[in-house]
C-alpha cells in the first residue's frame, strides 16, 4: 500500500469548478498533466490555513494579485508526476544451464557450420 | 590535469601496475615470514600461518597502493556542459524511521540552496518514506506539510510512504522509478544524513549531460558534524587522507567506478533498465533481497556499458557518520552482512572484471579481520606444536644451531608497519609541501594530529578487528547482533553501554595475555599491543565517545579539519531550518491543549536535538537552541 500525501485538514464545502482556475494552477505548477478531477480533489482537500495572504473564498473567487495567487497555489499538495519506467529484475545467480546456454548455442552453431565439411565416407574407403 | 577521455586508456595499465605492486609486496612479506617461521622447523601450521599472512599482507598492500596512486595521479578534470541543464532531476531522500526534525531540516537546506540558483526549476524533491512506525509517519507528514508551505514548494516537493518496505532502500528507489521515474532524466540519491550544496548538484548534472554514456556520478561526501573524540578522529582522517584515497580509487577504477548508495547522480532510464535485482534464492543472511545494493548496482550499470565514475574533485557533498565506536560497529554489522552476501553474486554473468574486483574488495573489507585474528591464534599456538631443535642432524659430527632470523623478522615488522603508516605520512608531507597545513591547524598541529591519529587508530584497531570478527561470525551463523540501546543525541556513550558492548573483548584480551604468559612467554610482549587495547576496550570505547575530549581537542586545535575554521554554509542553513521548524511548535500544537490534535503535531514532543545537525558552523546558534525554541521549552509552555 503506497500513500502519496495529500492530506488536507479543512475540506472546502464548495470546490471550484472554474476551468480558468485549473489552467492557472497547471500553469503556475508547470504541471499540464494534472487533470481537472485531480485539481478539484486538491482544492477540496487543500487547507488555506497555511497561507495568510489570501483567504479561501477570495482565492476561489479569483481575487488577489498574480503573485499572491501563485503563492497560494504553491502551498498546494499535488501528486507527483506519473511516468512509469520498466525495471526488469535481473537474475544475478542463474542456474548453470542458463549460464552455459550461450556456450551451448555457440557450440551448436559451430557444429552446424562444420557439419557440411564433415565427410560421410567410411574411413576404410577414404584411406583407399 | 588530465582530460576525462583518457580515463579508458589509462585505467588498464594502472590496474595492472597496482596488482603487480601489491603482488610483489605480498610475495616479499610472505617470503620473509616463511623464512622466519621455518627457523624452528616447518610443519602444517606454518603453511596455514604463511597463507593467512599472505592474504592479510595483500590487503594491506592493496590499501597502501590506493593511497600511493592517489598521490601519483593527478585529479581528472571532468567535462561539463555550460548553461542550463536540459533534463529534469529528482532529488530523492529515502527515509526509514529517522528523527524527523533533522531530516527535514537537511532537506530544507538543500532546497534553499538549490532554490537560490537560476536552474532551480529543473529540480523536484521527493521524500520517499519507508517508515514503519505510525507515530514517526505522522510526524513526517506534518513536517512535509510545514516545509511545503514554508518553501512554497507545491508541485516541487512530494512525499510518498510505503507501508511495507519491500526490498528496503533499493526497493524504495525502484518504487519511485516504477511510478514517477520516467518524468526525470536524472535522480540524485541522498541518505537521511546527506547534505549537498545546490551548486554541486547543478555541476553534477552538467557533467552528466556532457557525457551521454555516463550512467552514475558519485561525489566524495565529507564527514561533518561530529563532536566526540572518535568523531573528530574520523573527520580528520577523511578530510586529510580521504580525498587522496578517493583519487587513487578513481585512478584505478576508471569507468567501472564505485557507488556508495548516496550523494550520487544517476541516469534514471539507465538505472531502471540495468539495476533491477531479483532476490537471491534461499533465506537471509545470504539469500533474499540484496542488502548492500549500491556496489551491485554500479556493477550492473557497468555491465550494460554505462560509465560509473567517482569524481573526487566535487566539493560541497557532506554526510554525517557514527560518532562513537559502538554506533560505528552497528553500522558495520549491517554492511558486513550485505558485503558477505555479495559472495553469491561474485560470479554473476557478464560483470566486468573490475566490478568483480570491487565486490571482492568489499567482501575482504570484513574478512580481513577474521584472517588477522586467525593469524594471531595460529601464531600463539605454533610454538606449542613446534618440534624441539635438532642439533645433530646425523650428517655432521658437530652440532648445527638454528639460524637466527631476527633481522628478517624485524624487517618484516617494519615493512608491515610502513605499509600502514607510510601512505599517511606521505599525504601529510604532501599537505605540508603544498602549503595546505593551515586548514588543519598549521604545520605543527597537523604533525601532532597525525601522530595522535596514528596512535589512536593503532590502539583502536584491535577493538575494530574484534567487532568485525563478531559481525562475520554472526552473519555466518545467522545470529542477531543484540546491541545495547544507548543512543544519545550528542553521540556520547554511557560507561554501562560501553561495557555492555565490549566486555567479551576484555575477557578475550585477559585470556590472551594469561595464555601467552604461561604457555608462550616468548610472545608475551609481542602480544601486548593487541591484547592490552582489548583488555581496556570498555574504557577506550567510552573515552573516545566523549564530547568533552573532542571539545578539548578542538580548542587545542588538534585533529583540526578545514570546516573548523571555515564553516559549511549548508550546515548552518540546516541548523537554521531546524530552529525554524522548532519555532513552529506553538502551544496550541501541544496534545491535550487542543481537542483536535492534528496529525504530526506530536512533532513537538519528539526529542530531536539540534546537536544531531552539523555543529561545524554554529557556535552561537548552538546556544540559542536552549533558550526557548527547543522542543523541551515547547513542552514546558
Amino acid at each position: 500500500m503506497i500513500s502519496h500525501d495529500r492530506t488536507g485538514t479543512r475540506p472546502l464545502l464548495h470546490p471550484c469548478d472554474n476551468g480558468s482556475l485549473s489552467k492557472e494552477i497547471r500553469h503556475v505548477l508547470r504541471r499540464p498533466d494534472l487533470s481537472d478531477d485531480i485539481l478539484r480533489q486538491i482544492l477540496a482537500e487543500h487547507s488555506f490555513d497555511g497561507d495568510t495572504t489570501l483567504s479561501a473564498d477570495a482565492f476561489l473567487d479569483g481575487k488577489g494579485r498574480a503573485g499572491e495567487r501563485a503563492g497560494v497555489i504553491r502551498t498546494m499538495i499535488v501528486p507527483p508526476p506519473l511516468h512509469c519506467l520498466d525495471m526488469p529484475a535481473h537474475d544475478l545467480e542463474p542456474p548453470l544451464s542458463r549460464r552455459l546456454a550461450p556456450l551451448a548455442a555457440l557450440w551448436e552453431r559451430l557444429l552446424h557450420l562444420v557439419r557440411p565439411q564433415m565427410k560421410r565416407t567410411p574411413p576404410p574407403l577414404r584411406n583407399r | 590535469m588530465q582530460l576525462a577521455g583518457s580515463r579508458v586508456r589509462s585505467a588498464g595499465p594502472r590496474r595492472l601496475a597496482m596488482i603487480l605492486a601489491a603482488a610483489c609486496l605480498t610475495t616479499a612479506a610472505s617470503f620473509m615470514f616463511a623464512t622466519v617461521v621455518q627457523s624452528d622447523g616447518f610443519d602444517r601450521l606454518d603453511v596455514v600461518r604463511i597463507t593467512l599472512m599472505a592474504v592479510a599482507a595483500f590487503w594491506l598492500a592493496w590499501g597502501g597502493c590506493i593511497a600511493l596512486f592517489g598521490i601519483l595521479f593527478p585529479p581528472v578534470r571532468a567535462a561539463a556542459v555550460s548553461g542550463r541543464p536540459q533534463g529534469r532531476t529528482a532529488i530523492l531522500m529515502p527515509i526509514y524511521n529517522e528523527a524527523t526534525g533533522p531530516v527535514f531540516a537537511r532537506l530544507a537546506a538543500i532546497m534553499k540552496s538549490v532554490g537560490q540558483l537560476p536552474e532551480a526549476d529543473c529540480f523536484d524533491f521527493f521524500i520517499l518514506s519507508d517508515t514503519t512506525r505510525p507515530d514517526v509517519a505522522r510526524e513526517e507528514q506534518s513536517a512535509f506539510q510545514r516545509l511545503l508551505i514554508r518553501q512554497r514548494a507545491g508541485g516541487r516537493l512530494f512525499y510518498r510512504r510505503r507501508e511495507r518496505n519491500v526490498g528496503r532502500k533499493a526497493g524504495n528507489i525502484a518504487d519511485f522509478l516504477k511510478t514517477s521515474g520516467g518524468a526525470y532524466e536524472y535522480m540524485l540519491v541522498l541518505d537521511a544524513d546527506s547534505l549537498m550544496d545546490g551548486e554541486t548538484i547543478v555541476e553534477m548534472v552538467r557533467r552528466m549531460e556532457a557525457d551521454p554514456r555516463l550512467g552514475l556520478l558519485q561525489s566524495l561526501p565529507q564527514i561533518i558534524g561530529l563532536k566526540t573524540l572518535y568523531g573528530r578522529l574520523l573527520q580528520f582522517a577523511t578530510s586529510l587522507y580521504g580525498p587522496y584515497f578517493a583519487r587513487g580509487l578513481a585512478a584505478v577504477q576508471g569507468e567501472e567506478g564505485t557507488f556508495w548508495g548516496h550523494n550520487a547522480l544517476i541516469r534514471t532510464r539507465a538505472f531502471a533498465a540495468s539495476c533491477g535485482m531479483a532476490p537471491l534464492q534461499g533465506k537471509p543472511p545470504f539469500g533474499g533481497h540484496i542488502l548492500s545494493h549500491d556496489t551491485v548496482e554500479a556493477a550492473l550499470l557497468a555491465r550494460d556499458g554505462w560509465k560509473v565514475r567517482l569524481d573526487p574533485d566535487l566539493t560541497g557533498s557532506y554526510e554525517e557518520a557514527p560518532a562513537n565506536m559502538v554506533d560505528y560497529a552497528k553500522r558495520d554489522r549491517r554492511w558486513c552482512q550485505g558485503n558477505l552476501q555479495h559472495s553469491r553474486i561474485l560470479a554473476a554473468p557478464r560483470l566486468k572484471f573490475w566490478s568483480r574486483i570491487s565486490i571482492l574488495q568489499g567482501i575482504f573489507a570484513y574478512l580481513a579481520s577474521p584472517i588477522w585474528f586467525l593469524f594471531l591464534l595460529t601464531s600463539l599456538t605454533a610454538p606449542l606444536v613446534a618440534p624441539p631443535p635438532e642439533y645433530f642432524d646425523g650428517y655432521s659430527p658437530f652440532p648445527v644451531f638454528p639460524h637466527p632470523e631476527t633481522a628478517t623478522a624485524l624487517a618484516l615488522l617494519f615493512g608491515l608497519v610502513a605499509l600502514l603508516i607510510l601512505p599517511k605520512l606521505l599525504l601529510v608531507i604532501r599537505t605540508l609541501a603544498a602549503g595546505n597545513a593551515k586548514a588543519f591547524g598549521g604545520p605543527a598541529r597537523l604533525v601532532f594530529s597525525f601522530v595522535i591519529e596514528i596512535l589512536l587508530t593503532s590502539t583502536l584497531a584491535p577493538i575494530l578487528m574484534m567487532f568485525h570478527c563478531r559481525s562475520v561470525m554472526q552473519v555466518v551463523i545467522g545470529a542477531d547482533s543484540g546491541w545495547p540501546a544507548a543512543d544519545r543525541d550528542d553521540g556520547s556513550l554511557p560507561l554501562g553501554a560501553a561495557i555492555s558492548a565490549t566486555w567479551w573483548m576484555a575477557l578475550t584480551g585477559v585470556a590472551g595475555v594469561t595464555f601467552s604468559h604461561y604457555y608462550v612467554p616468548e610472545l608475551f610482549y609481542w602480544l601486548l599491543p593487541v591484547a592490552l587495547p582489548l583488555v581496556f576496550a570498555p574504557l577506550l570505547v567510552w573515552m573516545t565517545s566523549s564530547v568533552m575530549l573532542g571539545e578539548i581537542g578542538r580548542r587545542l586545535g588538534l585533529l583540526a579539519v578545514p570546516v573548523d575554521a571555515r564553516p559549511v554554509a549548508i550546515a548552518a542553513q540546516t541548523h537554521s531550518a531546524l530552529l525554524e521548524s522548532e519555532t513552529e511548535c506553538t502551544p496550541s500544537d501541544m496534545p491535550g491543549q487542543s481537542a483536535g490534535l492534528r496529525v504530526g503535531q506530536a512533532q513537538c514532543m519528539r526529542p530531536f536535538s539540534a546537536s544531531r545537525i552539523s555543529s561545524a558552523s554554529r557556535p552561537e546558534i548552538g546556544r540559542r537552541v536552549s533558550v526557548g525554541t527547543s522542543p523541551e521549552s515547547c513542552r514546558a509552555r
